[in-house]
């Protein structure tokens, strides 16, 4: 039997390591002329549109900024529903948006420490890591 | 960026609307008429004076159905645009009219949209996009994420938000255009099933069909056309903007997401008034915080004070700043391509003072505001 390939749901959001899946960033860019961060594909500075920029990773450590719990989901929503939709301040300062794992919902609170982790979704053909948030202990 | 200037005086001289709701038997194309129908009829002007048409619209399977819609009116060879610009697609279409006509390209424009949104929540993105596996793309559970930042910033309470629909769904009471008229107490909002904690079904928009159009004219040529200048309330200012840098990537704040702050900056300078000078308002209330957010960034009230405000029944009828007079997008419902357009149809009657039951005593200044995905907001400000 051969293993199959973990790709990345979203290459240009977040990586991981083929050989090593314990090594997986989230992604982005930093304009080197006024230093803001940019979650996820750019090819220039979202604030002074300036196309010298570099590709970074994101430390993955962020604080909850706001949660709900989706109890209706969207056509196509691959998952158990209800789910946890967080937004995460990034500490370098992009918010992003995933499910919260393994927290139940009356659990959480404005201003929490998450990290990035990720699962994966297993199709028949390919298995996708998928980045999620958890709560950090 | 360089403030853009009206050269030009333009009316609203007719509108029309076919009634928001379900029509499952009724084609897009035959409801979007008849409102095209009733705003001409409305403005006194045969379909040959129309020299440019702009229709609205997002959901749709085919291509033209700007010119699907109005060909059986006859076949004059006017430029007709489709516009889709999310939740704005109307109010941009009406943003596009207006600046041709200050720019002088044209005298007469036709403004319409329509739509049947299918059932269940809306998202941006497709159904394959990898957020279906992420869980990132949920309309209203982005609302529903800047309804707890508001509540955790301001103190207020769910229940303090809800109040906005029952309040919204009152005034449908007394429209019967409105997809939902049937009233709700506080608890039976804060009852329905939850969509997206905290928000439940009632605070949430229904997905609609419906039509709407207004005809839009120079003033200049009204005398000619025999079009009453009375019965036709100025364009003031009208603005549309995109996204823009805001720090972090996503919007779902406290306090002024959307571009709807900086819109409502240039529009009072547009049109050389303030705030306070604002006798009527129309603003995006998909969910029921969106209500308080844009009244906020409308600076209609201070940061975090919109609630306080809605309690004390400030934004009612009866109130000093009466806000979605004919019950908003919670009761109207949001067929995105007309529901900018159907806040123009209301401003309007409420300016010429045809508002009925729920017409705002001696109303002579309204301001209209949509938001959409993308960050495309518009506002607009009409003077009797």
């Amino acid at each position: 039997m051969t293993m199959k390939k973990i790709v990345s749901v979203d290459p240009s959001r977040f990586k991981l390591d083929e050989v090593n899946p314990d090594e997986f960033k989230l992604i982005g860019y930093t304009c080197n002329e006024c230093d803001i961060f940019i979650f996820g594909p750019a090819t220039n500075c979202q604030k002074c549109t300036n196309s010298d920029v570099t590709a970074i990773d994101f430390s993955g450590d962020a604080i909850l900024h706001s949660y709900t719990l989706i109890k209706v989901a969207p056509a196509g929503w691959i998952g158990a529903t209800p789910y946890i939709l967080a937004e995460g301040e990034l500490s370098e300062g992009p918010h992003v948006l995933a499910e919260i794992i393994g927290m139940d919902f009356d659990d959480l609170s404005v201003g929490i420490p998450l990290k990035i982790t990720y699962v994966i979704h297993d199709s028949d053909k390919v298995a996708t890591a998928v980045y999620k948030w958890q709560v950090s202990k | 960026m360089e403030q853009i200037r009206i050269n030009r005086k333009v009316r609203v001289a007719g509108v029309g609307l076919h009634p928001f709701g379900k029509f499952r038997n009724k084609d897009i194309s035959v409801m979007a008429r008849e409102a095209v129908v009733e705003a001409l009829g409305d403005a006194g002007l045969p379909w040959n004076k129309v020299q440019v048409g702009y229709f609205g619209h997002v959901y749709y399977e085919g291509m033209s159905i700007g010119e699907r819609v109005l060909s059986p009116l006859g076949l004059t060879g006017i430029p007709i645009i489709n516009v889709e610009n999310a939740c704005s697609s109307g109010s941009t279409a009406l943003w596009q009219a207006f600046w041709m006509i200050n720019a002088g390209l044209y005298d007469v424009a036709l403004v319409f949209g329509a739509e049947k949104v299918p059932s269940g929540p809306v998202t941006v993105t497709g159904s394959d996009s990898p957020d279906r596996l992420i869980g990132g793309d949920h309309m209203m559970g982005g609302y529903a994420l800047r309804m707890r930042r508001y509540m955790s910033e301001t103190g207020a309470p769910a229940s303090s938000i809800a109040q906005v629909a029952v309040k919204n769904r009152e005034h449908a009471s007394m429209n019967p255009n409105a997809h939902r008229n049937e009233t709700y107490t506080l608890e039976e909002v804060l009852k329905s099933r939850v969509i997206a904690d905290p928000l439940t079904l009632f605070q949430c928009c229904p997905t609609s069909e419906g039509a709407a159009a207004a005809v839009i004219c120079a003033d200049d040529v009204l005398d000619s056309l025999g079009v009453s200048r009375e019965k036709s309330p100025e364009i003031i200012a009208s603005v549309l903007t995109s996204g823009d840098y805001n720090g972090n990537g996503s919007d779902h704040s406290a306090f002024s997401p959307y571009r709807t702050e900086p819109a409502a900056l240039i529009a009072y300078e547009m049109a050389n008034i303030s705030p306070d000078d604002v006798d009527l308002i129309q603003v995006h209330d998909a969910a029921t915080i969106g209500e308080l957010q844009q009244l906020e960034s409308l600076h209609i009230f201070e940061k975090g004070e919109a609630w306080i405000a809605t309690q004390e029944g400030r934004t009612s009828l009866s109130g000093d700043r009466p806000t979605n007079t004919d019950g908003g997008l919670l009761a109207m419902g949001h067929p995105f391509g007309a529901s900018g357009i159907r806040m123009i149809h209301e401003t309007v009657l409420q300016l010429r003072d045809q508002a009925g039951a729920r017409q705002v005593d001696g109303a002579q200044i309204g301001v209209s505001q949509c938001s959409g995905a993308g960050d495309v907001t518009t506002v607009h400000i009409l003077k009797a």
